[in-house]
């Protein structure tokens, strides 16, 4: 192959992509300097020393500037990356030397993302992640090149990674009775299965995927404001009115702004999401400002996630995600299978992406045993015994200064807000119990979690890594521990909890995780 | 066929009662010093220090021994399985063929105990065995090394 072992560099615009920030700040500065010396010169107390003054600094900017310049360039120059015939090689020969060497099949995503600018000037970015923990929160290699030389590249590496008998999975769902699809999908398959999301799909999925703390508080913005303005329009005084009402839009404003932002950015970040199955890899592709494409290795697949917020588990609709190191690294970043899709359609959309995973049992998870109320109400009495500390204190407190009518008002708003925390915290209990789940199957576990929304992980016993089991030591009367599963994923998507199960079930989990012939 | 779970020995015990009494001086100086600087004429301080204190004394003289006598730590051909706690009992299930890498640390308490800590990492995290015979700790993470050779030449052959 042509382009094994020849040294690459990214293309030349990487160094204006990240200098762009630092250059950005330096021209706003300087523009505000230019805006000084304008007004000094021709101003009605011109002074001759601040000319000086500010032709210095405006040197000393641009003399930032070429150092943040040359030290790009001299880092784009000593950076190059090698492709070996099973091997990856980047390096940086700065003042900081250091060479990363990664085999080709320990790679578990290859990704192409194009900016703005990198779409204008025809570039694009080729991220590369392997199955490491001590690099799951981070891209391992990030390179710019020209587009079709990114995508070359691209294929050849998609070609070499991961593609062995291995990775022809199993199913998970083998027993008849558990209804599994029991599908293998071989290499050489073309596309087995792609799905666009339509603009509708995308605009139903920002509903539904509306936070209702959010929510909370942008209703509580809005009424405080609304109960200000009207409190102030009764004073009768235009002035004291249009102040206050500039005031309530400039306070509440970004807050209501931000809102619906992240609501509606989801459409520009989910913009044409089109996920395909190609013999042994998921490719996903979606973005309208920045268009982003991954290709992920199925058996680098380490959990799949199906969630329903609050609306979504109103209106009975679910999502559904993988967890996998490489897509999730940045904010970014989305490993979405389906947008909030009814249970029937998401389902046969992932019978065809991922026949792996039987999904079928899930439905009917068996709810935690009802003892785990017992283990759940401690921390309803911790609460108790604080609010009961807070409210004596309070009281010996009043009575050494003096209560007055004040007083009186704030143990009243006191009052009414510990019962709402109450009415909260009991509600929150009521609605666990009703979601949390946990099944051991043949070949996978399913974990529920959840209160308002739900988040069901499934993930094949061979992708957990260990176990911790926690027990309390009222354990011994209901007979119930908790504790987590820990599976290859970044950050904290690499531990997921473990709700109340029975002991007798960890014997049974541990059996099925250390079984080696899966 | 119920699993046999070793417990630790003697020097074990000696090194807990000596890391709980440094973390207890620790936790008490920084509470006194804070009562002493800020809030020397408020009587409820005082209350928290002797609280702080209290609960120190607990732990230096009852939590290292509830601690050792309910350690333990199974390693048989298939996982490690290690359990520890004082109030709450954690319990960590490795199994072997999830193990990518084995170390052996000495902390200087350890070093001075003749003691060390068997490390097995896996790509979901690390898991450890605390307060072992530094003799047994090499034979165990020899043991476990021979036993990942060995799963994987037997996958390799199954491939």
């Amino acid at each position: 192959m042509d382009i094994e072992k020849k040294k690459f560099r990214c293309h030349v615009s990487i160094i204006f992509e990240q200098c762009a920030q630092v250059i950005g700040a330096l021209i706003l500065y300087m523009g505000v300097q230019f805006i000084d010396l304008w007004m000094e010169l021709f101003g009605d107390d011109a002074a001759a020393g601040a000319l000086d003054e500010i032709a210095g600094t405006l040197l000393l900017g641009v003399a930032i500037l070429v150092l943040v310049l040359l030290f790009a360039i001299i880092k784009w120059r000593k950076t190059t990356i090698s492709l070996e015939e099973d091997a990856i090689i980047w390096e940086k020969n700065t003042l900081h030397k250091k060479t990363l060497t990664i085999g080709i099949k320990n790679i578990s995503s290859i990704n192409i993302e194009r900016n703005l600018f990198e779409r204008i000037v025809g570039t694009a970015k080729l991220k590369l992640d392997t199955a490491s923990l001590s690099t799951a929160d981070s891209t391992d290699v990030l390179f710019v090149f020209r587009l079709e030389d990114a995508m070359r590249y691209k294929e050849y590496l998609e070609g070499k990674a991961s593609i062995s008998d291995d990775s022809r999975v199993a199913s998970t769902g083998a027993d008849e009775k558990e209804a599994g699809h029991g599908k293998t999908i071989s290499a050489d398959d073309a596309v087995a299965a792609e799905y666009t999301s339509q603009l509708t799909e995308i605009l139903r999925h920002c509903f539904y995927d509306i936070s209702i703390v959010s929510v909370l508080f942008c209703v509580l913005l809005t009424g405080v404001g609304i109960y200000l303005a009207v409190d102030s329009l009764k004073s009768g005084n235009i002035e004291a009115v249009t102040g206050d009402i500039i005031a309530a839009v400039v306070v509440i404003g970004p807050f209501l702004y931000a809102f619906f932002r992240s609501t509606l950015g989801k459409l520009l970040d989910y913009y044409n999401l089109t996920v395909s199955r190609k013999g042994n890899q998921i490719h996903m592709k979606y973005g309208l400002l920045k268009v982003k494409e991954y290709v992920v290795p199925v058996e680098k697949i380490n959990a799949v996630k199906i969630r329903q917020t609050w609306i979504g588990r109103l209106c009975k609709r679910y999502n559904a995600s993988i967890e996998c190191v490489g897509v999730g690294d940045e904010k970014e970043e989305i490993a979405q299978l389906t947008l909030s899709l009814p249970y029937e359609e998401m389902n046969r959309r992932l019978s065809g992406l991922l026949p792996e995973y039987n999904l079928t049992p899930v439905k009917d998870m068996k709810k935690i045993p009802k003892a785990a109320l017992l283990h759940k109400t401690g921390g309803l009495v911790i609460f108790t015994v604080i609010v009961t500390a807070f409210w004596i204190g309070t009281a010996v407190a009043f009575r050494e200064m003096g209560a007055t009518e004040i007083d009186k008002t704030f143990g009243c708003i006191a009052t009414a807000l510990i019962l709402a925390i109450y009415a909260y915290i009991i509600l929150t209990l009521i609605l666990q119990m009703r979601t949390e789940a946990v099944g051991l199957y043949n070949g996978f576990m399913a974990i529920a979690t959840g209160s308002f929304g739900r988040s069901i992980v499934i993930t094949p016993y061979k992708k957990i890594q260990y176990v911790s089991i926690n027990k309390f030591p009222f354990c011994r009367f209901t007979g119930l521990v908790s504790g987590n599963i820990h599976i290859l994923a970044q950050g904290l998507n690499s531990i997921k909890s473990v709700p109340y199960i029975r002991e007798t079930d960890v014997e049974l989990l541990k059996e099925k995780i250390c079984d080696r012939s899966r | 066929m119920k699993k046999e779970y070793s417990k630790l020995s003697k020097n074990a015990l000696v090194c807990m009662y000596i890391t709980a009494l440094i973390a207890a001086a620790i936790v008490a100086a920084v509470f006194i010093a804070v009562r002493n600087l800020f809030f020397a004429d408020a009587s409820w301080a005082t209350v928290v220090v002797n609280v702080v204190l209290l609960l120190c004394l607990s732990g230096v003289t009852v939590a290292p021994y509830v601690r050792f006598c309910r350690y333990r730590y199974c390693i048989d051909d298939e996982c490690i399985d290690v359990v520890e706690g004082i109030i709450g009992i954690e319990r960590d299930i490795v199994p072997i063929e999830r193990i990518h890498q084995i170390a052996i640390n000495r902390g200087p308490i350890d070093r001075i105990l003749g003691l060390g800590r068997v490390s097995v990492t896996t790509a979901g995290g690390e898991v450890d065995i605390r307060f072992l015979e530094v003799e047994k700790a090499e034979k165990i993470a020899e043991s476990l090394k021979h036993r990942i050779n060995k799963i994987a030449v037997e996958d390799r052959e199954q491939q």
